[in-house]
């Protein structure tokens, strides 16, 4: 059947349908495999050594030696170089000799930065949704976060909204009909804490 | 601490890889610090198994974050990242071995010193059969560790491994059997 | 462009309340505005007239869109010229 002539038990059970079988939480239920000694011995050695394998490998990621001095750096300097600006958004001035925008890179970082201020909450993604390269279109800004297992939901959420509309009326010209929070995950440090 | 890059864990380290994708999809350089953080160890462990050596992992893993941080914002679902990342990983370093001209990757047996622990028996217990498993692996013929590596490890399909590889899949089966089957008798003493 | 307008330039953007830093524009490449030695220059001479560019952060508790609208004016009253055109990028607020 295979070109690679698979091991085969002498049951017939080949090492690879085995291990596919393992692979696929040993459902559907295989009575043929299920009762048959040799295939359970090899699926308990074939798990063993799956655990063992997975085990090896976070070892030696916590083992190895560390990496060469500037390795973090130069990724890091890969990141900035590449920083995700987005598109620009207007900012409205009298004179038609002048243009102005205001990038939608920062206007992100600054409802991070808002969202991140308010105890117990951290900020995911930060989506501006709607037509926000025209001056004056309605845009609705969606969030998500992480919350602090102590806080409130709701109060964290309102807090949230209520800073966040008050920054871009602060420092953009966008037209916020709306911002909504989505709180998809609890953690359990607290913001600002220093490191152990 | 061994084996991490960036210094000291910070308070990022408690966050989801999910929220930490959010963030630094959205351009947060110190969000994906510590997604580089956390999963830089593993990406090197693996990496140095397949291009075989450790400073050539290095520099595939640095290489693959760049990648990463170019295309996160394609990622859908953050939780996933890791595997993710072991994707990117793999792609890098099998460039890096079709640029080196041979297919021969050669595992030169990563020394890994056993820890200290306050159980000394079940650790040295669980290190010698690491070891065993170390060198079971470096027994196996390139392509077959490869292979294993790839789906044991990388989580990746038959079809996945014979396109990285450029293998046929029945090729593929046929290499993983057997490195199966020869890690399990050389650990188990199975047969 | 002498050293000394390009210091003008941006010692009038820097002027302004609310600015905290001026950066290269995207608009000039790199390489050339490393390669005069003036990283701040943005003033360009067009067919049409002349072209400033302006790449600024704001500070976090001012107003930045009013501390742009600011900018403009200062360097509208510096380049008063039917033909100038003027553009500003707010790309940092911290």
């Amino acid at each position: 059947m295979n070109e690679g002539h698979s091991v085969a038990l002498e049951c017939g059970k080949t090492v690879d349908e085995l291990s596919d079988y393992l692979a696929a939480g040993r459902l559907p239920y295989d009575p043929d495999i299920e009762t048959c000694p040799e295939c359970l011995n090899a699926l308990d050695a074939l798990e063993r050594v799956g655990t063992l394998s997975r085990s090896l490998l976070e070892r030696e990621a916590r083992e190895l030696p560390p990496p060469p001095a500037n390795w973090f750096d130069r990724i890091m300097d890969v990141v900035r170089s590449e920083m995700r600006v987005g598109r620009s958004l207007p900012v409205q001035h009298p004179d038609p000799r002048v243009q102005i925008t205001i990038t939608e890179g920062a206007v992100r970082a600054l409802v991070r930065s808002v969202g991140d201020e308010i105890d117990g909450l951290y900020i995911g993604r930060v989506d501006i949704d709607g037509d926000a390269e025209v001056t004056g279109a309605p845009v609705e800004v969606n969030i998500t976060g992480t919350i602090r297992w102590d806080q409130s939901v709701l109060d964290a959420t309102a807090l949230l909204r209520s800073a966040v509309y008050e920054a871009l009326a602060q420092h953009t010209d966008l037209n916020v009909v709306a911002v909504n929070v989505t709180i998809e995950d609890v953690h359990d440090f607290a913001n600002g804490e220093d490191e152990s | 601490m061994t084996g991490r890059s960036g210094g000291a864990a910070s308070p990022l380290s408690g966050l989801s890889d999910r929220i930490l994708v959010e963030r630094a999809s959205d351009g947060d350089e110190l969000a994906f610090g510590e997604i580089v953080r956390r999963h830089s160890g593993i990406m090197r462990a693996y990496t140095s198994r397949i291009v075989g050596s450790l400073s050539e992992a290095d520099d595939v893993v640095q290489e693959a974050f760049s990648t990463a941080w170019k295309q996160l914002p394609t990622l859908r679902d953050g939780s996933a990242v890791k595997a993710w990342l072991m994707k990117i990983a793999s792609r890098e370093a099998f460039a890096l071995i079709r640029r080196r001209g041979t297919d021969a990757a050669l595992d030169d047996g990563i020394d890994v010193p056993a820890r200290d622990s306050t159980n000394p028996e079940a650790i040295a217990v669980h290190n010698a059969r690491l070891a065993a498993l170390s060198k079971a692996l470096a027994t196996l013929p390139d392509a077959q560790r490869t292979s294993w590596l790839l789906r044991e490890i990388g989580g990746f399909s038959y079809d996945e491994i014979a396109e990285q590889t450029s293998l046929p899949v029945s090729t593929v089966r046929g290499n993983l059997s057997r490195a199966r089957a020869s890690i399990m008798i050389q650990m188990e003493g199975w047969r | 462009m002498s050293a000394l307008e390009s210091g003008r330039f941006t010692e009038v953007i820097l002027g302004v309340d609310g600015v905290v830093d001026a950066f290269p524009p995207p608009s000039i490449p790199r390489l050339i505005a490393a390669a005069t030695g003036d990283v701040e220059r943005a003033i360009v001479p067009t067919n049409d007239g002349l072209r400033i560019d302006a790449r600024i952060a704001t500070k976090l508790d001012g107003r930045s869109a009013d501390s742009a609208r600011a900018v403009a004016d200062a360097l509208l009253a510096e380049h008063p010229a039917p033909d100038v055109e003027i553009r500003i990028q707010i790309a940092r607020i911290r």
